[in-house]
């Protein structure tokens, strides 16, 4: 599995005035994919703005069937995409499953498979950053590699291995091939076999059963321990792979809803503390997160505190959130968050200092499409920081819009700044959907400014631009072009370099 | 129901036409609340 990227960028200082080359781009890619589909005659009342609106493939409201459509089996439909590895029952395959055995003392009946599988991306990108004095043109092939191998003892218990022999998860260590930029030209590789994901994961009254033949204990509690992907808020309160043992009770009767879930978390080790590169000496994180799904509204509360012996100091970390669909402008899902940051023992800008940020997401599906339109807002006040965020993620803002969000692949990192200090700013897009889902483009605008005089940030203002467009090629492969654009005013006008 | 929609062009065992299926399923539901909503479909 993989996908083939060309990223095709520009950031550029000083004044929003050149933005064309890439809004040109976009409307040329535009008036491709959306001819073919326009010519597409549904039928109805024609608009001026049937091209654009819905700009994905036209759907209609489907019924089920009177007539019967024989039944489609093992020849009849596509077969499945196997992994790479598969010994034991193969992953969603057909036939009858190993009975497995019992394990002795505990009384588990395993059905041990083992899956291995990965991700290859790799990507031909060119940047040119001229919001620095220094900055130049950065045109690399860049190259990552997630692999996984997945040992499944029962459909819930499961140890799972991850490697990125690639990359070593620093944007400046990536295998790739500089072809020129600021720095060495030609191959540079890093190579490594450093596990970054080791975890074992499982439910209690599964993995011992001998403990409550009865069944009658609330022994149905998830578990997982090892080295894992933590990420709550969207990200936005922590993004970031430690080393954590952690549980979590689900279906909690709760009076008003449907469905309460409270996890507890202790890491004790890799915490990045909001991607600043301090980790500390190994800080203790402890986060008690809570999911409510009440009658229109799934609501969350994580809290999380950091213990750091270290000079960096203790932080409190606390984010809410609210998911819901309402009626408004004939219906839009929504999600309001609130996160905010509290150092305990000092003010270190960047790591952990007083912010919170509060950003929303609507978004509605434009009838007659399977396309979605979205606008996701945001404000911080103060200088919001994560409990946590891996290096080569975009910071807190990287859920909110893809030029926020890092491509985590090599030196090309978020198109606009995700990090907050005293900013305020918006993602608008729109993502259209072809070929069975298997094309889709997303057009965003976003833009950040920071309304704050003293910061010390030399972006103040910031708008860009850009597009994504994805194509799957069978079961295996996907093809990514994208590019942007975005224009910089800045604090302290730099040189103008284009 | 669109689970069932979504996967009627492959078919339904036992002879069933999609329609069936759909009314099986309504009829095997337990009704919670009622509620009347018009959809105006173009």
């Amino acid at each position: 599995m993989g996908d083939f990227k060309v990223n095709l960028s520009k950031q550029l200082g000083n004044g929003f005035h050149r933005a064309y080359r890439s809004v040109l781009m976009v409307l040329v890619l535009m008036a491709v994919v959306v001819c073919p589909v326009s010519a597409e005659g549904m039928g109805e009342e024609s608009h001026w703005y049937d091209p654009v609106w819905p700009l994905g493939e036209k759907v209609t409201v489907v019924v089920p069937s009177e007539t019967y459509i024989p039944f489609k089996s093992i020849g009849g439909i596509p077969g499945r995409p196997a992994l790479a590895i598969e010994i034991g029952d193969p992953f969603l395959g057909t036939g009858n499953l190993y009975g497995g055995f019992e394990v002795p003392l505990i009384g588990a009946v395993w059905q041990p498979r083992f899956w291995a599988y990965g991700i290859y991306r790799t990507a031909v990108q060119t940047f040119d950053n001229d919001a620095i004095p220094t900055g130049t043109r950065e045109t690399e092939w860049a190259n990552r590699l997630d692999a996984y191998f997945n040992l499944q003892l029962t459909g819930t218990e499961k140890v799972v291995l991850g490697i990125r022999p690639l990359d070593q998860n620093k944007l400046t260590d990536f295998t790739r091939y500089t072809f020129s930029g600021s720095g060495d030209n030609g191959f540079k590789d890093a190579f490594n076999i450093d596990v970054e994901t080791l975890y074992f994961e499982g439910d209690l009254g599964s993995l011992f059963p001998n403990l409550d033949p009865q069944g009658v204990l609330p022994l149905d509690l998830g578990f997982t321990v090892g080295r894992q992907p933590i990420t709550f808020q969207e990200g936005i309160l922590i993004n970031d792979t430690v080393d954590a043992v952690g549980f979590v009770r689900n279906n909690i009767p709760f009076w008003g809803t449907s469905n309460l879930r409270i996890s507890a978390m202790w890491s004790w080790n890799r915490l990045h503390r909001n991607d600043a590169g301090v980790s500390g000496e190994d800080p203790q994180l402890y986060g008690i997160f809570t999911a409510i799904d009440a009658h229109t509204s799934t609501f969350n509360l994580d809290l999380i505190y950091v213990d750091d012996e270290s000079d960096v100091g203790d932080g409190f970390y606390i984010g809410a959130s609210a998911i819901q669909r309402i009626k408004a402008l004939g219906g839009l899902s929504t999600a309001f968050r609130v996160n905010a940051s509290i150092p305990v023992e000092q003010d270190l800008p960047g790591v952990i200092d007083n912010g919170v940020l509060i950003s929303g997401e609507f978004s509605f599906p434009p009838v007659g499409s399977d396309d979605i339109a979205y606008f996701n807002p945001f404000v911080s006040i103060g200088n919001f920081t994560q409990a946590g965020c891996e290096p080569i993620l975009g910071g807190p803002l990287a859920s909110l819009g893809i030029l926020f969000a890092s491509a985590n692949l090599s030196n090309y990192f978020s198109e606009i700044n995700g990090f907050t200090d005293d900013v305020t700013g918006f993602a608008l897009g729109y993502q259209a959907f072809w070929d069975h889902k298997k094309r889709n483009l997303i057009v965003e605008i976003s833009g950040r400014h920071e309304y704050d005089d003293d910061n010390s940030g030399t972006a103040r203002n910031s708008l860009g631009i850009g597009y994504q467009l994805q194509q799957a090629l069978g079961q295996y492969f996907q093809v990514q072009l994208e590019s942007f654009y975005t224009s910089m005013k800045t604090k302290d006008p730099v040189s103008e370099d284009v | 129901m669109n689970l069932l929609l979504a996967i009627q062009s492959v078919g339904f065992d036992y002879g069933l036409t999609p329609k069936q299926a759909v009314d099986a399923l309504v009829a095997g539901t337990q009704e919670l609340w009622h509620r009347e909503v018009v959809f105006n479909m173009k």
